[in-house]
């Protein structure tokens, strides 16, 4: 009888147990299995839109590429006492404080792998695919531009590090990963050979692309800037002439001259972006936004531009207004200056405080901006310093570009030199995030405001602080992975 | 498959016929050895058989014994057992008495009940005893320093708020460190499930006041029936049931104030200005412009400054209130238990509260000899309002600390005042005032039981249930707040639904063959579905402030849901046999499938064995009359965590916001078929004795627990496009003692009984994936909880510059990585409480204290101040400062932006990082509970026709003795502008009908 008992019981169990497979059978409802995702281009548009939504991150153009190589060189400092303790180890440039886009590998550049992958394997209609194709291309190559100028030495000037070339780009990663087994581990391409796959991304994304999309995406036009900045970056001044030239040719009305310079950045879309970064209500707010960083709005968005409301200490104001532009850059401006309209004083808790306000309110809330890529006003800088290295003058001569720069500011022409459009392109790009790249990409050194008392400036060949580490998990796990050394 | 297994016991029960020889009939009546009031429901059996029957409502029975029985025994669940001679006799009157110690019943699980005295694993339990008469929010709270091995941490003084609970130690790296929580056989959902509330405890919906017992089942042997969910321990809640008898009725309540234990202490207006402009000089000079627009700012006098204190403005008495009505009773066939209660609690800091409204039946029913039923229905909804947490601006608390002196909360007119001069703008009085943070918790649990008694020694039992929860929660910040202020009004609203199914059937068998040999068995099988939705919506844009909905809002900001859900599948079978009441064995096994696993791994295997040996039975001990009892256990098992993600194993593509208005879609993670459990192995070894007729006991344990197979991400490069992937890699080890004493020291008109415990514990991490290559730094070797952090060296007494230990030990000022040293452990080594309970006639007084050491916090709030990193207040601390050249202290000179030079011509902000000078040690004695009770004396009370009349008064929190610096030792890992807990005072009362 016991053992009936016992028979029967574990007989139920056995019964039970062939169904167990399916019993356990789950569904997701908020996701999607990576099979079906990209099985059509209209999904595959899907993954292209989150690798577009990169570009607002807060590690990356959405703040840090806007703000850190201000704050790294010297544009702009701490206000002291008055300031909410943010970024200011970047601005003493302690070992670390950095811009931080390695992760780029992991989304953007990941999912621009995806899209170019899957555009390959998909039928549909030659021209939507090259769309896809061109745009990913670009967006792959931006990722790479602005990772190769964190992470590695300017090709020309590549420092003698232990006894040879410190030559190390990045990994030039271009196929996605499916499965755990097809993991690689690659090296450090080198500086060269990133330019050089950047170079033929762009050039043929270029072919791909059209200008149909809007300043808003990548368009051929985006791509044509891309490349006369990577040229000039590169030293290739002939080739950057020609690509400022193409995109002035394209974009050239837009240019704004007199006193819509301020104004301009007031604007819902600036009239000078070649690509407006868009930024939506979702993340924008006070710890993100550049707006928050540069200065103190009147809380009433009416007031964003009312002189007496930035003065009245009474007024309700929002964000941090944590930076001042420095002495050494105020010192450049020359009487007259339009661009200078765009610092203005303001009553920050009793004290007056200087800001710069290129990142305003628009669209009617605060924290709330697009954010330019570049500037039209860019490309007639590059087309000058590149004419005028290269000894050419494709579209106009340089002399004519800095007079038409310096002119609509409101100044007198000068005789072009090398400097002379150095000195506009640091006035004209302040607090765009162009300062730190713009000395390391000629070899110089970081100079420091002395409004942080005596710092000693960041030698481009013998201070390691000049690149960013390279993440630790990385190097822990890839055995082919160079540190950059002194981290 | 259920109806599978009842058509076998259907089958089995043809099979069986009884038939036994009747020949004399006995009756009697049994009453209580205190009141002599008769008890219904009393199980009468013959010694060795099973044959048996039950008293009647008035404690009446009638049994017919066959002619070979020799004793009658008398049962109760609570009351032990008798056992009476029959000899001649025909009519035998018993008297049950209140259980000893030993005797109490012990709930180990499917409908599992075992005397404390026969149990083979490592069990603690608490009874209604030690929970009742306490103001405490959930039951969790009781645990704390009462139950060995079980450590219990309540940091924070919000109302409702969080409670962690680890027993033995940390076993997981990712997955769940929390236990499995039974409340009546459902698993429930367990910790903090609010969305946006700070923080929350879902459990605080079942009434403390409703519990009967909790008991904890620590090792393999005990746990291993619970397979893959018993990893880190087992909490079985049993709740009152209804009694056969008089209906009586209870009515209790209870009221209290509360304040926060310790306050920081920060400085005025005077010494802030003075140290505040003092940190410029010293930096900059007295002339610098620096220097001039900091008097300019804050005043130049420090001497006139005023001050106001954001303490006395953030905190405020607390208030708590507590009634609760239940009746119980019943008959042979139908009892019962109902309960209503209502809490309500103002809690300390401003804008905080807890309400909470519970309802509780609990019934029985015997259809006939064989067949009963349960139904348990538990409802419970509580609300929280709260205010933003930690290093957040709008948080009173932080503020409280933080906020500079000689800023006036309000202005001359009134109003808030905002923007406030320093790192803070935002008024944190006003946000927390305005805006809402508020969450309803609603929950429901539902039990259906049925017993059936196929034959006296089989039993089948089966049971369905629902436990649900759904959390609404609110958040709104105000127009008229600095965070508010941008958008207009901020409205989000978080729903949360926990929809959790479980059954379960279970076969029980008990037989003694013979006099000796006895054998238990259990087999079943168990099944869980939990669903879990969420809905947010956000909106922005509010006409007014005094529109406080989400409908006022004019911009939908964001609306989005989510759908998660698991299976869990098991079989399960428990075998034990004794011999002799002298030798146990015992074996478990548990199979286990569960859908978060990946395809090729979704099924496990569990089980344990213990081995059991009562001395106290064997002959050279037999005589030795001042043993009373002695058993010593042994066990070994393993048990599973399955507590991850719901769909960890799954590659899925995901929605985002996208880009410039148009959705996007992105890769979670990469595919992980070899996903599966966390295992737990414990070895546990256990001690039992009891002396002096049980006056005196103790409980000895030592275990070790190995937890393999651990989660954990193995990092890829992220050059591969996925930063991690999830891998069962990582082994760690729990070893520890536990130790308990029980005493009944004194037993006359006075009594005393005391109890005190300990438990010690070492983790050791064994394996762990992506370690630190420099053994320095490794966690191999080491507790997966060691504070790896800088050493702090003092200042140097020439220019009061902090200084630091490098790797060699020798002083520097700058700090790199391969400095840090381990200076700490966050978890305590030992912990335990002490309690000593006095009574006198109708009075009774108690003490717990409480106790942990060796461990480490981190004072966030003094890193946060003292640090001269942030324009804010400052604490006692810094009056400490180096002035002078020569002077020894631990403070550095004050020094704007705490920037000091590095030495190597750069600039350093390294003070404000972590550091022994912020790492402090943790060890405490709290006396954590005291207890005056008087029963009025029943003559008294009788004529009023009550049966019992309570008075009683709490403290809790009332003394502290601590190493710690920081506002309150028992913090989890750092203390970082938290609410402190409360002293709290409670007057209360109970009347029995």
């Amino acid at each position: 009888m016991k053992n009936l008992k016992y028979t029967a019981a574990l007989m139920a169990v056995v019964l039970g147990l062939s169904s167990c497979e399916k019993t356990l059978e789950v569904a997701p409802r908020d996701q999607i299995a990576a099979e079906q995702a990209l099985t059509s281009l209209l999904g595959v548009n899907s993954l292209l839109n989150t690798a577009y939504s990169n570009l607002r991150g807060t590690t990356y153009y959405g703040q840090s590429l806007k703000i850190l190589p201000d704050i790294m060189a010297d544009n702009i400092y701490p206000i002291p006492g008055l300031n909410s303790n943010r970024l200011i180890t970047n601005s003493v440039n302690q070992a670390g404080a950095h811009m931080s886009i390695w992760s780029l590998y992991t989304t953007g550049v990941n999912q621009a792998n995806l899209v170019i992958d899957a555009v390959g394997k998909l039928e549909g209609a030659q021209a939507d695919k090259n769309k896809l194709l061109g745009q990913a291309l670009g967006l792959r190559s931006l990722f790479f531009f602005d990772m190769v100028r964190v992470y590695a030495y300017n090709p020309k000037f590549i420092p003698i590090k232990n006894g040879s070339l410190f030559n190390y780009g990045i990994p030039l990663v271009l196929k996605p990963t499916t499965s755990v087994s097809t993991i690689e581990y690659p090296k450090r391409a080198t500086v060269d050979e990133v330019y050089t796959q950047i170079e033929a991304d762009l050039l043929q994304a270029e072919g791909l692309l059209d200008n149909s999309l809007g300043n808003k995406y990548m368009t051929q036009n985006v791509v044509r800037a891309i490349l006369a900045k990577v040229y000039l970056t590169w030293g290739k001044y002939d080739k950057a002439a020609i690509y400022a030239d193409k995109v002035i040719t394209t974009s050239g009305s837009t240019f704004q001259t007199g006193a819509n310079y301020a104004n301009m950045f007031y604007a819902d879309n600036n009239p000078e972006a070649i690509f407006d970064i868009v930024i939506t209500s979702e993340q924008s707010n006070i710890n993100e936004s550049l707006q928050s960083y540069y200065a103190q709005f009147p809380a009433d968005y009416s007031k964003r531009q009312d002189p007496v409301a930035f003065a009245n200490i009474n007024e309700p104001k929002v964000g941090y207004g944590d930076f001042s532009p420095t002495p050494e850059l105020l010192a450049l401006y020359e009487a007259g200056d339009v661009r200078r309209n765009v610092i203005n004083t303001s009553n920050k808790n009793g004290t007056t405080v200087t800001y710069a306000r290129k990142w305003v309110p628009t669209k009617g809330a605060n924290f709330l901006q697009n954010i330019p890529l570049m500037r039209i006003t860019e490309m007639y800088l590059i087309r000058a310093e590149g004419n005028f290295r290269a000894g050419t003058s494709v579209g106009a001569t340089a002399q004519a570009d800095l007079d038409k720069i310096r002119l609509r500011a409101g100044l007198t022409s000068v005789p072009v030199t090398a400097d002379a459009i150095l000195k506009e392109r640091r006035i004209e790009l302040a607090f765009e995030g162009d300062r730190w790249f713009d000395l390391l990409r000629l070899g110089q050194d970081i100079p420091k405001s002395t409004a942080l008392g005596a710092l000693a400036p960041i030698s481009y060949q013998n201070d390691f602080r000049i690149l960013a580490p390279i993440p630790n998990a990385d190097l822990a796990v890839n055995p082919n992975l160079v540190r950059n050394l002194g981290y | 498959m259920k109806q599978k297994l009842l058509q076998f016991f259907v089958l089995g029960l043809l099979t069986i016929s009884t038939a036994f020889a009747q020949n004399k009939t006995i009756t009697g009546k049994v009453t209580g050895v205190e009141d002599g009031l008769p008890i219904p429901s009393v199980t009468v059996k013959v010694t060795g058989t099973n044959i048996g029957v039950q008293t009647n409502s008035a404690g009446v029975y009638t049994i017919s014994v066959p002619a070979s029985a020799k004793s009658l025994e008398f049962s109760y669940i609570g009351l032990g057992t008798v056992t009476e001679i029959i000899g001649t006799r025909s009519v035998i009157n018993a008297k049950l008495a209140n259980a000893t110690a030993l005797d109490e019943v012990v709930v180990t699980g499917f409908g599992l009940a075992q005397k404390k005295r026969d149990i083979t694993g490592a069990v603690s339990r608490i009874s209604s005893k030690e929970i009742e008469k306490t103001p405490l929010v959930s039951f969790d709270r009781a645990m704390q320093g009462k139950l060995p091995g079980v450590r219990v941490n309540t940091n924070s003084g919000i109302p409702g708020s969080a409670v962690s609970v680890l027993i033995r130690g940390v076993g997981s790296i990712n997955a769940s460190t929390a236990p499995l929580y039974i409340i009546d056989g459902i698993q429930v959902n367990s910790g903090d499930l609010s969305r946006s509330l700070s923080t929350s405890n879902v459990l605080n919906s079942l009434n403390p006041d409703d519990i009967e017992s909790i008991d904890v089942l620590k090792d393999a042997s005990s746990a291993s029936i619970y397979g893959s969910q018993a990893a880190n321990g087992v909490v079985i809640i049993t709740t009152k049931r209804g009694k056969a008898g008089k209906t009586e009725f209870d009515f209790s309540s209870y009221f209290g104030y509360a304040e926060e234990v310790e306050r920081l202490k920060v400085m005025d207006g005077p010494q802030w200005l003075g140290t505040y402009i003092e940190e410029y000089v010293n930096r900059y000079g007295t002339a610098n412009a620096n220097t001039v627009a900091i008097r300019n700012t804050y005043g130049a006098d420090p001497a006139a400054a005023p001050t106001y204190s954001w303490y006395d403005e953030a905190y405020r008495k607390g208030q708590t209130q507590n009634y609760q009505l239940t009746a119980r009773g019943g008959d042979a066939k139908t009892k019962f238990y109902i309960s209503a209660g209502l809490f309500n609690q103002k809690g300390q800091q401003i804008a905080q509260d807890f309400k909470r409204g519970t309802f509780k039946a609990n019934l029985e029913h015997n259809v006939n000899d064989k067949l009963s039923m349960e139904a348990n229905i538990s409802l419970g909804t509580f609300t929280q309002n709260g205010t933003l947490i930690g290093s957040t601006f709008a948080n009173p608390a932080f503020g409280a600390n933080f906020l500079i002196p000689t800023q006036a909360i309000y202005t001359a007119s009134g109003d808030y005042n905002e923007p406030l001069l320093g790192a803070v703008a935002t008024n944190p009085i006003k946000s927390a005032l305005l805006d809402i943070n508020k969450g309803t918790t609603n929950t429901l649990q539902g039990l259906f039981a049925l017993n059936y008694r196929i034959i006296p020694d089989l039993k089948f039992r089966a049971t369905g249930s629902i436990d649900y929860n759904d959390i609404k929660e609110d958040r709104f910040q105000d127009p008229r707040t600095r965070d508010g202020q941008a958008p207009n009004g901020r409205y989000t609203f978080s729903g949360t639904q926990y929809k959790n199914y479980q059954t379960n059937a279970s076969l029980n068998y008990g037989h003694l063959f013979g006099e000796k040999h006895r054998v238990t068995g259990l087999v079943g099988f168990e099944y869980r579905h939990q669903v879990q939705d969420t809905q947010t919506a956000q909106k922005t844009g509010v006409p007014n402030y005094l529109f406080r909905t989400l409908g006022a809002g004019s911009t939908l900001v964001s609306i989005a849901s989510t759908f998660t859900e698991f299976k869990n599948l098991g079989y399960f079978a428990r075998a034990e046999y004794t011999f002799d009441d002298k030798y146990i064995i015992n074996g478990t096994i548990r199979y286990d499938g569960n859908s978060r696993f990946g395809a090729n791994d979704k099924f496990g295997l569990f089980g344990s064995g213990s081995l059991t040996w009562r001395i106290s039975r064997e002959n050279f001990l037999k005589d030795v009359n001042w043993i009373y009892d002695m058993k010593i256990r042994t066990s070994y098992g393993k048990v599973g965590n399955a507590g991850i993600s719901n769909f960890a194993s799954l590659a899925l593509y995901s929605a985002n916001s996208g880009y410039n208005g148009i959705g996007g879609i992105s890769p979670g993670s990469l595919p992980n078929a070899d996903l599966t459990w966390e295992d737990a192995y414990t070895l546990n070894i256990g001690l039992d004795a009891a002396f002096f007729k049980n006056r005196l006991s103790f409980t000895a344990e030592y275990y070790n627990r190995l937890n393999k197979r651990l989660l954990q991400n193995r990092s890829l490069p992220q050059t591969s496009g996925f930063a991690s992937i999830t891998d069962n890699a990582g082994e760690l080890r729990n070893r520890g003692v536990e130790f308990q004493v029980n005493g009944d020291i004194l037993t006359g008109k006075l009594k005393w009984t005391s109890s005190f415990n300990i438990s010690y514990n070492k983790n050791k991490v064994l394996n762990y994936i992506g370690d630190d290559l420099d053994p320095r730094f490794a966690f191999t070797g080491n507790s997966l909880t060691r504070i790896l952090s800088y050493e702090y060296a003092g200042v140097n007494p020439a220019d009061g510059r902090p200084m630091w230990y490098d790797q060699n030990n020798n002083i520097t000022y700058n700090l790199t990585t391969l400095d840090r040293k381990i200076v700490g452990d966050t978890q305590t080594k030992y912990f335990g409480g002490l309690t000593n309970s006095f009574s006198y006639k109708g009075v009774g007084l108690d003490f717990f204290f409480q106790y942990a050491t060796g461990f480490t916090l981190f004072d966030q709030n003094k890193n946060f101040l003292d640090s001269y990193a942030n324009a804010s207040n400052r604490s006692y601390d810094v009056f400490r400062r180096w002035t002078t050249p020569g002077q020894i202290t631990d403070v550095p000179m004050a020094y704007a932006a705490g920037q000091y030079s590095n030495g190597a011509g750069g600039l350093s902000t390294a003070y404000s990082n972590a550091s022994t000078q912020w790492y402090k040690p943790g060890d405490y004695v709290r006396l954590k509970e005291v207890k005056l009770t008087y029963s009025l004396p029943k003559s008294l009370i009788s004529k009023a026709k009550l049966n019992r009349v309570n008075v009683y008064a709490t403290g809790t929190n009332l003394l502290t003795w601590s190493k710690y610096t920081g506002i309150d030792p028992e913090t989890v890992t750092t203390d970082n502008a938290g609410v402190p807990q409360a002293r709290t005072y409670t007057f209360g009362f109970q009347v029995g009908l």
